[in-house]
């Protein structure tokens, strides 16, 4: 005699918690098939230097559970896709736990007294997955696809690349536009190889996902993807060019709350940017856990698009909301005080470049802010309305605290959510407004600055600012990236903070520092690579950790 | 009744939440993620709102929509249940088909898709409630109907020249009025379930203070799990939410012994 719907509201609860799992990372864990816990070299302990090197690690088991795309060279998107492509593919030079530029798929190179050749050699006996030699030819193949076909991650700076040429058997020239002083870590760091005899049928790049599109001479191969799940399955390539990598399994599977799942030994580490607490990290203190810490490389920006219609073409504007704006109250409320506020210059305190001058342009005044916008046309008590886009996968506490600090100074926000796609394509047609996109690489080569704001910058993709053009920004910008001297160049980028801090086309909110948090007992070499590794990527998941487990070299730990 | 007791309790927190909240919800009253204190009984959530506060005005939300979302649920399944039952033939056909495919349909996905299409707000979550759940309803509210059009009285008030809605206003909906009321807080309860569903799946407005958000940026905060924090943080919400779906579903089947007399026990 039950209604025979009243069970349910009890159904739903439990599918919605389902649900979650896998839409965000909230709550139950969501199974997907790992492996065994891998078994831990019980034989080591932690503190001990003279117990006998482990075995290699059996499998890693990381946080996955959101898609990023495909891994193949054109499938990915942002800088986790980035470094899942990263482990199938290589690439000329690569980055230690130093920052230090290491050889990698070149043994050695040199620069012609121009600045403007880059001669590269090419390891010996290096092989495709599918067991095919990689040749000069793929590298010269390689630059040119990418030229060709273009892709958001590497576009701007390979339009400074003139021409790519074989020397003989083992060598390649790269000749440059112009002396280009972060060329290696901006264009020979991220730019894969690929091979020659399966792209160059390659029409449309984006729509080739086969698994022909997953061969590479990287050290790991891709066994299993769900883009549903967001999980990838990893198998060590174990004829990689440096020997058998150490860990030989790279397991990227939905868990739901890392911190839980990490004590419960469901995964092996996790990493969190902002928003930890020493409570939150407590239980992670004692072994066999442990916990490493990088200031901020990833940021928070609000982006003004200056070719749009609304009050925020106006400068005056832009300076009132970057005074309303409490960098400081974000930084404490949102990041929990993990974190730094950002600096309308464009650079984070952990870029070599940072001008600490510009950091402090807009103290926090709101009486300023008013009386800005009344200079503006905006009578007292008069409401300005912005339209501000912003991702469902951000914090939505942001727009909250942001809504409740302008409307201080008589600002209103129209919040616009999308999803991090979407979002990212309208950032990138500047389809907005406002914008709150947040990206790292912050960390990386300040030439950042010119690809972004500069007007004559060629750069496509979500961190271009829209409709901002300074005559002398542009001049220094272009001038400073052949600058080869570090004081030569500082200076021009001082100069440049100070501009984008006058003009504002973006007012950069807060810098997540960051925490990768690990069970040593299954691998202990996790870091966080100064710069970030492929060109800026802040994440703690370098592929040379997990190839080599030390800190730099090539040699992997316990080979003989 | 003792469940009605409780709901009046719920009803009052919900009515005098300016008056009971030590603070406005929205105000930023202390630092991030304090502890139970004299200030902050409940302590204070991620950005350094005031649970307790947060507590008391999601009663409002919860009731809000209770009431809301089963009202529409109820008049929707009304006008279209007591219109198919009582005129029959092919109007009774399509809509009782078309209650069936309703029914067919998944609804979580409908749910999201629905969500997606009509945006967020409180609002649209009341009208995706009502839109979800008036088809069962329905359903039981035409066979009550098709019943009762078959009784002696209905037949002559008809033969003496009754029209359809004069006899449908007169005489089917008061006699529906036990079965209104049992599918009424049944609605209401289901309604709470899924605001707070729906709520805690990011559908909705993030800046509501509705108890399904509060466990939702309570279970965001990593390890919480693994602190003492969820005493405070997630346990009070989820317990409000629970008592509140459980109390309008004793009065439900309260109700529906009166709707249906061989429910109750006999002495």
């Amino acid at each position: 005699m039950s209604h025979p719907n009243r069970p349910s509201f009890l159904i739903l609860i439990v599918i919605a918690g389902l649900l979650a799992a896998c839409a965000a990372p909230t709550a139950t864990p969501a199974p997907v098939a790992p492996e065994a816990a891998p078994t831990a070299p019980a034989a080591a302990p932690a503190s001990s230097t003279a117990a006998p090197a482990p075995a290699r690690v059996k499998a890693l088991r990381l946080v996955g559970g959101t898609d990023w795309g495909y891994p193949s060279p054109f499938g990915f998107n942002r800088g986790p896709g980035y470094t899942r492509a990263s482990y199938i593919f290589d690439t000329l030079v690569w980055r230690d736990r130093f920052g230090q530029t290491i050889p990698w798929l070149a043994t050695e190179w040199r620069v012609s007294d121009d600045n403007l050749t880059w001669t590269f050699t090419l390891r010996d006996g290096v092989k495709w997955h599918d067991g095919k030699p990689l040749t000069v030819e793929d590298v010269v193949f390689s630059y040119q696809y990418f030229a060709k076909t273009g892709s958001g991650w590497f576009m701007a700076p390979i339009s400074d690349v003139a021409s790519v040429t074989a020397v003989g058997e083992r060598q390649v020239a790269i000749k440059l536009k112009r002396p280009f002083a972060p060329f290696l870590t901006t264009i020979a760091e991220p730019v894969f190889i690929i091979p020659k005899h399966i792209w160059e049928k390659v029409e449309d790049p984006k729509k080739f996902t086969g698994p022909e599109a997953v061969i590479g001479s990287g050290p790991y191969k891709l066994i299993q993807y769900s883009k549903a799940e967001g999980a990838y399955l990893y198998e060590a390539n174990d004829d990689y060019f440096l020997g058998k990598p150490y860990v030989q399994r790279l397991e990227f599977i939905p868990v739901g709350d890392v911190a839980l799942a990490l004590a419960n030994r469901q995964i092996d580490a996790f990493d969190k940017f902002g928003g930890v607490t020493d409570e939150m990290l407590a239980p992670f203190t004692k072994a066999p856990f442990r916990i490493g810490k990088a200031p901020g490389e990833w940021g928070m920006n609000l982006y003004f698009n200056l070719s749009a219609q609304s009050p925020i073409a106006d400068v005056r504007v832009r300076r009132a909301i970057a005074h309303t704006v409490d960098r400081d109250a974000l930084v404490a409320r949102l990041l929990l005080g993990f974190g730094e506020p950002g600096s309308p210059g464009g650079l984070p305190p952990a870029n070599p470049f940072y001008n600490p001058a510009a950091q402090t342009v807009y103290p926090h005044d709101v009486a300023q802010a008013k009386a800005l916008l009344r200079e503006a046309d905006y009578a007292e008590g008069q409401a300005v309305t912005i339209n501000l886009t912003y991702s469902t996968s951000d914090n939505p506490r942001l727009v909250e605290m942001l809504a409740a600090q302008l409307a201080e100074a008589g600002i209103a926000l129209k919040p616009v959510p999308m999803d991090q796609a979407a979002l990212d394509a309208a950032a990138q047609a500047g389809n907005y407004d406002m914008l709150l996109v947040g990206f790292g690489g912050l960390g990386g080569d300040p030439d950042q600055l010119r690809r972004n704001f500069a007007s004559t910058s060629k750069t496509v993709g979500f961190s271009r600012a829209r409709g901002y053009a300074s005559a002398e920004f542009d001049k220094l910008a272009d001038e400073q990236v052949s600058l080869l001297d570090f004081a030569a160049r500082k200076a021009a980028l001082d100069r440049m903070q100070m501009i984008l801090a006058q003009d504002l086309p973006a007012l950069p909110l807060y810098y997540t520092a960051r925490v990768v948090v690990y069970n040593a007992e299954v691998f202990d070499n996790w870091y966080f690579t100064p710069g970030g590794y492929g060109g800026g990527i802040p994440m703690p998941f370098n592929k040379h950790q997990f190839i080599t487990g030390l800190e730099t070299g090539l040699k992997i730990k316990g080979a003989q | 009744m003792p469940g009605l007791g409780i709901l009046t309790i719920f009803v009052l927190v919900a009515l005098l939440a300016p008056v009971l909240a030590p603070y406005d919800p929205h105000a930023l009253s202390g630092q991030p993620l304090e502890r139970p204190s004299a200030a902050h009984p409940l302590g204070t959530n991620d950005i350094g709102q005031d649970i307790l506060s947060e507590l008391i005005f999601g009663a409002r939300i919860s009731l809000i929509v209770a009431l809301a979302a089963s009202m529409g649920t109820v008049a929707l399944a009304t006008l279209i249940g007591a219109a198919a039952g009582y005129l029959g033939g092919w109007l009774d056909t399509a809509l009782m088909r078309g209650v069936d495919v309703l029914l067919a349909l998944p609804r979580l996905p409908l749910l999201i898709l629905l969500a997606a299409l009509l945006g967020a707000g409180l609002p649209q979550t009341i009208a995706i409630i009502a839109l979800l759940f008036w088809p069962a309803a329905a359903r039981t509210i035409r066979a009550q109907t098709q019943s009762l059009r078959r009784r002696g009285y209905i037949q002559m008030a008809r033969q003496l020249g009754g029209g359809t809605g004069y006899v449908l206003r007169r005489h089917i909906v008061p006699a529906l009025a036990p079965l209104l009321a049992f599918e009424l807080v049944m609605a209401a309860g289901r309604a709470v379930a899924l605001e707070a569903g729906l709520a805690f799946l990011g559908i909705g407005d993030a800046a509501a203070k509705s108890w399904g958000l509060m466990m939702r940026f309570a279970l965001n905060l990593p390890g919480l799990l693994l602190g003492d924090r969820w005493l405070w943080w997630l346990l009070p919400p989820a317990a409000c939410l629970t008592l509140l779906i459980l109390t309008l579903t004793c009065i439900g089947i309260g109700l529906e012994e009166r709707w249906q007399p061989r429910l109750k026990r006999r002495p």
